[in-house]
């Protein structure tokens, strides 16, 4: 079974008195194993932000399910939701979200001081995690006080130390210079490597070369996708880039293009 | 093309009056308390003003005090008032920065925004006199008759507004909003667009020398409450008042920051507490702003302070008032005659004959011979009184004290009531002595170098009310066996203080005639008017006093004080409402970004509120916990300094100060609770 299920998935906002609708997610379908990194491409308005909302229990879909092994975010109660969120899924996000009143490990430990975590458990978690995300002599720090780079790899380790099932990260090197930015990427391959499933959204194409899977998003629906196989960055980039191109000249975003191109990219 | 290029400036300066407008209304949470504090203010003014401005005030019998209590009463306000609508101000800029910046980047040059802040001034400005007089106008009338109510004078004049009260107000707010503009462009011309649009992240500084810090505040603190408790009534009391204030409020700055954050950073060491949900936010929000919130702590602190100290005073004086008057003036007429030249028995008939003219009945009447001489004490030593100019008497330790000497036989007419009959027996060298402050109790009294043994020290005279507090009018009353010993002492007090006349001040003794009156208070005062002129065409009369009279010139003193108190505790009410408002705003607006990144992260509304209730928990605590003790401390104060008013009933204090205290708890958790709310819905909005 799948870690991770999206199913028949639809979005319709509806302005405030009800005479304007827009359809953000027009039924998407795919999944995620366990393991797995994708990285979720699309251009501005495509949905993949409102898609994330949803997958991070932001939001509700419309209809159609997502499941998290086996569970069924919209039946989850509203009460229960924070501790959902807290316990089985970790957030990177673009602009970092650090919070200014707290040093880089209270940062760190805030989701665990929200779920009642023991301090010397606390301690011990961040320890190797610090270690390896290299901001152990950072931790007294304040984000004010750091870099960008050092920011994000702060509320990575933020997004780790819970645990979570699976990591999903929102345009995680949109704020980052390029060599800030190749330094998160090997990282999220590293922990990905060690087993962590990671699901990304970006439209930077170095971010997304790095991911196992790519899934292309246009108009609010799942409109080709790219497995790695057993190619190098460099070869995923260049297919990335192809894909991207056809994705944004092909105007009538038909299921042919998508089928033929698909069928292409998977020999 | 010319015309199109001409025209587009002007378009930007005639859409400018718009842009305030609309700029204001969007910040209606922060700009309407502001509005609102700005039309108190200008109605308390204008009341104060429009009531001066009354000739009717001026011209009114014994209406003097309660002018001269409005005139000091209305510069304090515009003291109180000029910073607290700069403070207010600056508060309000503060959180427009924003929205400033975001104008000067979108093509809006610094003149045009001085142009717009210069608009909203003027509508603030234009809006808070406009309604403030008209509330005032509507009220003044109104409030004006509660003073001549509480001063007990004539209520059926009229009221007039005088536009000097418009011109004068209209002046002052004048100036106080062109200050807070001309703050406002400082402001906003110091800075460059990109840092108006960036509100400050960094975290502030912890302040250096924590410990010193703390030390000193607690010694100033400590100095100013021991004054407050320990200063004696004397002429320095009044600067004392002002010196232990002054103490208190930098005492409870330097406490209050140094101690906040000291102990937040325990709280932070504390791994097991500090790593609580609820904790965990409050301790590290507040060590954020640590200053800020210590800056707030004080000023509610200080405000809830001056609320409960005019409370407790205007209620207690209110309450005790007839009981102070009593104690003044224990007869309604008091009437000076020279031992020499007084007929007493014609006095006596012409009272007799005039309290049945009047139709009163005349209660009590007293009659005896007094001399009173100033002498400095020390114990049981009477000597030269100190006077400091004239390097006499024998040092500042020696109080100075009227010491009264009256006669065995009057004393035994007059106190034969109280004594069931019996007689005082003394020898020539024994007294009876008494006090009208704190007991004497010592077995002797040492008169100019004379011994003399006390035989009795009573409780209570008829002529003089004693109170244990009356420290610094307390007089002492000698009575002695007869003329020939007191002449002996008036003697010696005479050659120690090097007056050679002795004849002359024996000669000059007062025969004390004094009465009360019962009946219809018209009657009793014309009784008295008239009684008191008839006397001071008889031979011998130094003077008379009607203190009938001198009562309503109390009371109206008093009233006069009252109003003050009244009005100037809803003024500090709503400076201290106004503060607790916007630090819960002002934090509010800050905290929204860190509890929607809280939110993301995983925190449910319920830990939100559980978090804003531990603040609330601490902020409310610390405040009221420092008022609490420094109105306790200033209750000391306010005991003396009632005492010089003759106002002694300390229990009445303690239990208004009480009553006070409980409602004000009551109402300061209410109103906390309702910013909390506040608060609440601007972090949580969007969910």
């Amino acid at each position: 079974m799948a870690l991770l299920e999206v199913k028949n998935v639809k979005k319709v906002y509806t302005a405030r008195f009800g005479a304007v609708k827009v359809q953000a997610l027009n039924n998407v379908n795919f999944s995620v194993e366990n393991g797995e990194y994708v990285a979720i491409m699309g251009e501005s308005g495509s949905g993949k932000t409102t898609l994330l909302n949803i997958l991070a229990s932001l939001d509700k879909a419309t209809s159609g399910q997502v499941l998290l092994n086996g569970k069924n975010l919209s039946e989850i109660k509203p009460k229960e939701l924070c501790a959902f969120r807290r316990n089985h899924l970790g957030f990177v996000f673009q602009d970092f979200n650090l919070l200014d009143t707290l040093s880089l490990r209270d940062n760190i430990f805030l989701p665990l001081v929200l779920a009642g975590t023991d301090y010397k458990e606390m301690e011990r978690r961040l320890q190797p995690l610090a270690i390896k995300l290299a901001i152990d002599n950072l931790l007294e720090k304040y984000p004010y006080e750091v870099s960008g780079g050092q920011k994000q790899r702060a509320a990575v380790c933020r997004a780790l130390i819970t645990r979570p099932e699976i990591i999903l990260a929102d345009e995680p090197t949109g704020a980052l210079d390029s060599k800030a930015s190749g330094r998160l990427l090997r990282l999220f391959a590293e922990i990905n490597r060690e087993g962590q499933t990671i699901l990304m959204v970006t439209h930077s194409i170095q971010a997304a070369s790095h991911a196992g899977r790519i899934l292309f998003i246009k108009d609010g629906a799942v409109f080709h996708q790219i497995y790695r196989g057993n190619r190098t960055d460099d070869e995923m980039y260049k297919m990335i880039s192809d894909a991207l191109t056809i994705v944004q000249t092909n105007r009538n975003g038909s299921m042919d293009s998508k089928e033929s191109y698909g069928r292409e990219g998977e020999q | 093309m010319n015309h199109a290029k001409a025209a587009k400036p002007v378009r930007i300066w005639k859409i400018i009056p718009q842009l305030a407008w609309k700029g204001m209304i969007k910040n209606g949470t922060v700009y309407y308390p502001y509005l609102g504090a700005g039309i108190f203010s200008v109605f308390t003014f204008f009341v104060f003003s429009s009531i001066l401005h009354n000739d009717i005030i001026k011209i009114l019998p014994k209406s003097a005090y309660a002018w001269i209590f409005l005139e000091i009463g209305r510069v304090l306000l515009g003291l109180i008032l000029l910073p607290f609508l700069f403070y207010t101000n600056s508060f309000l800029i503060k959180r427009r920065k924003k929205e400033i910046g975001l104008y000067n980047i979108l093509g809006l040059e610094k003149k045009h925004i001085a142009a717009m802040l210069l608009a909203e001034s003027v509508y603030t400005y234009v809006m808070a006199v406009a309604a403030g007089i008209l509330g005032g106008a509507v009220l003044a009338k109104l409030l004006f008759l509660l003073l001549l109510k509480m001063s007990s004078l004539p209520v059926d004049v009229r009221f007039v507004f005088s536009p000097s009260a418009f011109i004068q107000t209209a002046v002052f707010f004048f100036i106080v909003y062109a200050v807070n503009f001309g703050a406002n462009l400082i402001q906003v011309g110091k800075a460059r667009p990109s840092e108006l649009l960036s509100g400050g992240k960094r975290g502030e500084k912890e302040p250096r020398l924590l410990w010193i810090l703390a030390l000193a505040g607690i010694a100033i603190l400590g100095a100013g409450y021991r004054m407050a408790i320990c200063s004696e009534t004397d002429s320095m009391i009044f600067i004392n008042f002002f010196l232990a204030i002054f103490f208190v409020v930098i005492g409870t700055y330097l406490l209050m920051t140094s101690g906040s954050v000291g102990v937040l950073k325990i709280l932070k060491q504390e791994k097991k507490f500090y790593y609580k949900p609820s904790n965990f936010i409050t301790v590290s929000g507040m060590l954020y702003r640590m200053k800020k919130n210590a800056a707030s702590l004080v000023n509610i602190c200080i405000f809830s302070t001056m609320v409960t100290i005019t409370l407790t005073c205007t209620l207690s004086l209110y309450l005790g008032l007839d009981d102070m008057l009593d104690f003044s003036f224990p007869f309604d007429v008091d009437m000076f005659f020279q031992k020499t030249a007084v007929q007493t028995g014609e006095v006596e008939n012409k009272a007799e004959e005039l309290g049945r003219k009047y139709g009163i009945k005349i209660e009590s009447r007293v009659s005896y011979e007094r001399i009173t001489l100033r002498c400095g004490r020390k114990e049981d030593i009477f000597d030269i009184a100190y006077d400091e100019t004239a390097y006499a008497g024998k040092g500042p330790l020696w109080g100075n004290y009227e010491v009264n000497l009256l006669l065995l036989e009057d004393y035994n007419r007059m106190e034969g009531k109280r004594m069931e009959g019996k007689r005082m027996e003394l020898d020539n060298h024994e007294a009876v002595i008494f006090s009208s402050g704190r007991d004497y109790g010592y077995d002797r009294v040492v008169f100019m170098g004379n011994e003399l043994r006390i035989k009795d020290e009573p409780d209570m005279l008829e002529i003089a009310p004693k109170e244990e507090n009356n420290t610094y009018l307390g007089e002492f009353y000698l009575i002695v066996k007869d003329e020939a010993v007191r002449d002996a002492l008036v003697e010696d007090w005479a050659e120690e203080n090097g007056v050679e006349d002795v004849e002359g001040l024996l000669n000059g003794r007062y025969q004390m005639m004094r009465l009360n009156t019962a009946g219809e208070d018209g009657a009793r005062e014309a009784f008295a008017k008239e009684l008191g002129e008839w006397c001071s065409h008889q031979p011998g009369c130094a003077r008379t006093d009607n203190n009938l009279e001198r009562r309503s010139d109390w009371k109206a003193m008093y009233g006069g004080l009252l109003f003050i108190g009244v009005l100037f505790s809803i003024v500090f009410l709503m400076c201290l409402l106004l503060i607790m408002y916007y630090k819960q705003i002002a934090e509010g607006y800050e905290d929204q970004g860190a509890f929607e990144i809280m939110q993301k992260v995983g925190m449910s509304n319920r830990e939100i509120k559980g978090t804003i209730h531990k603040q609330i928990l601490l902020v409310f605590f610390v405040p009221v916990a420092g008022a609490v003790m420094h109105t306790c401390a200033g209750l000391f104060m306010v005991a003396k300094l009632f005492a010089v008013l003759d106002f002694f009933d300390t229990g009445l204090l303690i239990k208004c100060a009480v009553a006070v205290a409980v409602i004000f708890a009551a109402f300061y958790g209410g109103s906390y609770g309702m910013t909390a709310k506040t608060y609440y819905r601007i972090v949580s909005r969007g969910e």
